[in-house]
């Protein structure tokens, strides 16, 4: 049986009839987790530290309601030893960035990616160059929103099924 | 007469123009070949690609598990997971996208209407109950935050989803909002105006 990272955020009790349909998607399932790995802890962050990565994720998923992804991001934050107070206070979607203009360029395009899409084009991109963002980055960091959007719906999907 | 960008909605799929310089196939690691799924035979690689390939290991996990979401076998059909794809692209105003997934939708199921009602009243269009169903659903899960609940999974049963089939839906709408975010940074659709 599948039991990984989307199991136990969207809280999938085995043996359940959910947990019985979601078995004949388990290659889907599996496939998300190694993205989940893939964008949060890959074996070339690039410029993007593993502990950046999971501010930005706790980040999202505060923005999209979802405090119990929040809390498996932060529990990744705080076990990283990458993380600093800056980092750390930048998880709450409610403080922004000051000071470097890198990491404020790098947080504002998650926030921007992850509330309004369609906003994030060329100009978005020229920004993120501005502040010395290298393309390699700005595509691991489109790969880290992306992603996060697409697990926080399912989670919440898969609850409303497991309750429903 | 020169291209411009695509603003509005349509079925004529436009060209995707990057933003991002794409990696050249022939500097390519081992490691991106391989997340490009480059063979002797599959030399034919998009600029989409290319642009993803800088960031390999999302790009090798990413292909696959788009393609068992949209064209795997069992469940949902094909035509309804491309609604949920559009509905999400509409929210997510994603052009490529919806151009792309709604030209599949109507190849798969002649219903041109229902993608014409999407793209001019988009999230309050009026379509007949199955397909009502299924596009609300999409564009709720695809809000931010999504505001889907119990009363949207009821309505999918009642037109006659089971799990299985919700569960497909789900994932072809929350696929598309990750999609729907590379297409919108890394670049923007582009057509020459008719």
């Amino acid at each position: 049986m599948f039991d990984g990272v989307i199991w136990t955020v969207a809280g999938i009790v085995a043996g359940s009839r959910l947990a019985a349909t979601l078995d004949e998607r388990r290659e889907i399932l599996h496939r998300s987790d190694a993205s989940h790995e893939a964008v949060m802890t890959p074996r070339d962050p690039g410029g993007l530290s593993t502990a950046l990565r999971a501010t930005l994720a706790t980040r999202i998923a505060v923005r999209n309601a979802d405090p119990r992804l929040a809390d498996h991001y932060r529990a990744m934050l705080e076990a990283d030893t990458g993380r600093t107070p800056e980092l750390l206070r930048l998880a709450s979607p409610e403080e922004a960035p000051t000071g470097d203009a890198w990491l404020v360029a790098v947080v504002r395009h998650a926030d921007l990616l992850t509330m309004a899409p369609q906003d994030s084009g060329a100009p978005e991109v020229e920004a993120l160059r501005a502040a010395g963002v290298v393309d390699a980055d700005i595509v691991r960091l489109t790969q880290l929103v992306g992603f996060l959007s697409y697990q926080v719906r399912l989670a919440a999907a898969l609850r409303l099924l497991q309750d429903t | 007469m020169d291209e411009t960008p695509v603003r509005e909605f349509t079925v004529q799929v436009p060209r995707w123009q990057p933003h991002i310089r794409p990696i050249r196939l022939e500097d390519a690691t081992p490691e991106q070949r391989e997340a490009l799924e480059v063979t002797p035979s599959n030399t034919k690689v998009s600029d989409y690609m290319l642009v993803l390939a800088h960031d390999p290991q999302s790009l090798k996990h990413r292909n696959p598990l788009f393609n068992d979401i949209m064209y795997g076998p069992g469940g949902l059909s094909r035509a309804d997971r491309e609604l949920g794809a559009v509905g999400a692209s509409e929210v997510n105003r994603c052009i490529y996208c919806a151009a792309v997934h709604a030209s599949r939708y109507i190849a798969l199921t002649d219903q041109a209407e229902v993608i014409d009602k999407i793209f001019e009243d988009e999230a309050e269009a009026v379509l007949p109950p199955r397909e009502q169903a299924l596009f609300n659903y999409a564009v709720r899960l695809a809000a931010v935050p999504p505001v889907v609940d119990a009363s949207h999974i009821a309505a999918l049963r009642e037109v006659g989803l089971d799990d299985l089939e919700i569960v497909d839906l789900t994932l072809s709408a929350a696929i598309f909002c990750w999609a729907n975010r590379l297409m919108e940074t890394l670049g923007q659709p582009m057509a020459t105006p008719s």
